[in-house]
């Protein structure tokens, strides 16, 4: 998977967000082992220390955990993985809600919009 | 750490010299048959084999000619663009001392001007042989000079030759070494560097000319001045003691100063 | 814990009035990743050779982990200058040969993984190689050696933008654990990300030194945009 990465964010923050899409997707699948910082950092081409801190952060929202001497691994507790996919599921919506809000729809309008296109696809 | 430098200074430079080497052998062999054609008289083109043979003792002579203006260009390229272009930035960040880098350069130029002497005089033996000449008339020739020179001065020619020996390695040092130097002299002067190079180079020489001037001088005035008498012997010892050591001191210096400045006044662009 | 860089008072004039840096202060700590940024002229390069006793100071003191710049520090340091430095007569493996010979701390087998990694055939003439690859052997040369401090003067200076990451890649993947990376470019943007901290050269002085993430934190803007502002012209 490519990493993007723009400028005007803390770096960390954007690793730990796309890693998280990466677990929810299926990507890392629970229980995987990851690779190790310097490679994660290698492959998205960023700071070892700041993979670390993003790392550590997961780690302490659960999603991530370490065995001492074998590494990191994703979580297995499928529990978990389902409520930061809720969390961000909710986020996205958010976004689409300030975005349409920022065109002059209000929510009505905009859910309008969004059963027109689920209809018309089926 | 001396050693690893000496391997890659001789294969970086060795490149150059073999080759002509192995030229100038194999021209001096070529000579050699071609002069034994012009000289049979049965030959019936014998305008052609004058003329080759004129060719090859001219290329030959040319040749010798290019590997000693190589000796001396390889020896200046190597030093300066080595040590100081941008080769140097390599070499000045390698784990070693300054005067080890200095020993291996002054140590294969010196082993290629004696050996660039060596194989020219092998290569003039290749082509004279069996032209009224062999190893045994060159044997008689040099019983002939030492009766005449050695013996009638009675002078021991081992030793004679040694001390020969001794100096001229000692004054090829010094020479070297004073090239060295004033190259490194040129680099405190970053706008005009081989100006200041050149500069050096005859300062260097117009005090070794009045310094040697002096020194004869005085020391001939000594000898009147006693009326000490010597063998010849005794003579040709001081005389290749004395120039070796004033040569010594010289390449010292040289030495002493080229490694001062490279080690702590080095500017490299 | 002891700097593996510390810079006190230095100063560096080329003949008569060019001063190409004044009164330097610095103290690098260990295992960061440094970015020593300037537009052309800023003395990024000075500072790089001073450090490798390239260049005589003028005026100030130098030491690599405690050890004043001389024969005892380059075997601390490797150097990537902004400049092709090797002979061009070797093959890519002989020079390969040459590194191991003289540092105890080059990593061969590393440096052939390099390669064939980076597609360079270790039989090639340096001759023979365009100018992009000729950096890519130096750069594979100067990482391979295992060190506490590495100096890498331009390295994405030369190629184009698609090998840039890569090389990045490179540099990141290769650099030993624990060690510091001074970093000197111009090319900010494509840094940027794998930098800790940044150091802002400006005519010769240092204008800024600061940690990236907290510059984005506390100021909300790229390094790169921050420079911009830095040394609007």
């Amino acid at each position: 998977m490519p990493w993007e990465l723009n400028e005007d964010r803390p770096i960390y923050a954007q690793l730990i967000e796309q890693i998280q899409r990466q677990i929810i997707s299926g990507a890392y699948q629970p229980g995987e082992r990851l690779p190790s910082v310097r490679d994660l950092a290698a492959q998205a081409a960023v700071n070892p220390n700041t993979m670390q801190r993003a790392l550590s952060e997961l780690e302490r929202s659960g999603l991530v955990f370490t065995q001492r001497t074998s590494g990191r691994y994703i979580t297995q507790d499928q529990a978990l993985i389902q409520a930061a996919k809720q969390a961000l599921a909710q986020q996205e919506a958010e976004t689409f809600l300030r975005r349409m809000a920022a065109l002059g729809l209000d929510r009505s309008q905009s859910l309008e919009i969004l059963q027109e296109i689920t209809t018309k696809e089926e | 750490m001396l050693t690893k430098l000496l391997k890659y200074e001789f294969k970086a430079t060795g490149r150059a010299f073999l080759p002509l080497y192995g030229a100038l052998l194999a021209l001096a062999l070529v000579n050699n048959l071609l002069l034994r054609l012009d000289g049979a008289r049965f030959m019936q083109t014998h305008e052609l084999s004058r003329i080759s043979a004129a060719v090859g003792v001219m290329a030959y002579v040319l040749l010798i000619m290019a590997i000693f203006v190589l000796t001396l260009v390889v020896m200046i390229q190597r030093f300066y663009k080595n040590l100081l272009s941008e080769e140097g930035y390599l070499m000045f960040t390698l784990p070693v001392r300054t005067w080890q880098l200095l020993t291996s350069k002054l140590i294969v130029s010196m082993v290629w001007i004696l050996l660039s002497c060596a194989v020219t005089l092998l290569s003039i033996f290749l082509m004279a042989l069996g032209h009224g000449f062999s190893l045994g008339d060159l044997a008689r020739a040099w019983e002939i000079f030492c009766r005449e020179v050695f013996w009638r001065l009675d002078l021991n020619v081992l030793s004679i030759l040694l001390q020969a020996f001794l100096t001229g390695l000692v004054v090829l040092a010094e020479f070297i070494l004073g090239i060295y130097a004033s190259i490194a002299v040129g680099q405190l002067f970053p706008k005009h560097r081989y100006l200041a190079a050149f500069g050096a180079f005859l300062g260097f020489g117009v005090i070794d000319q009045i310094l040697t001037l002096l020194l004869l001088t005085g020391g001939g005035l000594f000898v009147e001045l006693t009326g000490l008498s010597i063998s010849y012997m005794r003579f040709f010892n001081a005389l290749f003691g004395l120039s070796t050591l004033y040569s010594l001191v010289w390449a010292a210096g040289y030495f002493l100063l080229t490694n001062y400045i490279l080690s702590r006044r080095l500017n490299l662009e | 814990m002891e700097p593996i860089l510390e810079c006190r008072g230095l100063e560096k004039r080329y003949g008569q009035g060019v001063q190409a840096l004044r009164r330097i202060d610095l103290a690098l700590p260990r295992g960061r990743i440094v970015g020593l940024l300037g537009p052309n002229g800023s003395g990024k390069s000075t500072l790089m050779k001073l450090c490798n006793g390239l260049l005589t100071p003028s005026a100030g003191s130098l030491y690599i982990q405690g050890q004043p710049v001389g024969v005892g520090t380059k075997p601390l340091v490797s150097y990537l200058p902004d400049r092709n430095y090797l002979n061009d007569w070797m093959r890519v493996e002989e020079l390969v040969g040459f590194f191991a010979d003289f540092y105890s701390n080059f990593d061969t087998a590393k440096a052939h993984e390099m390669l064939e990694r980076l597609g360079l055939n270790p039989r090639d003439r340096l001759k023979t190689l365009s100018k992009g690859n000729k950096e890519k052997v130096q750069l594979i040369l100067v990482m391979s050696r295992q060190v506490p401090l590495y100096l890498l003067d331009e390295p994405i200076g030369g190629v184009d933008p698609a090998a840039r990451d890569y090389i990045l890649r490179t540099i990141l993947a290769n650099y030993s654990e624990n060690a510091t990376i001074l970093l000197s470019t111009h090319l900010i943007a494509d840094v940027e990300k794998i930098l800790d901290d940044v150091i802002f050269l400006k005519q010769g002085e240092v204008a800024l030194s600061a940690s990236v993430e907290q510059l984005r934190e506390e100021r909300g803007t790229s390094v790169d945009a921050l420079f911009r502002e830095v040394f609007k012209c």
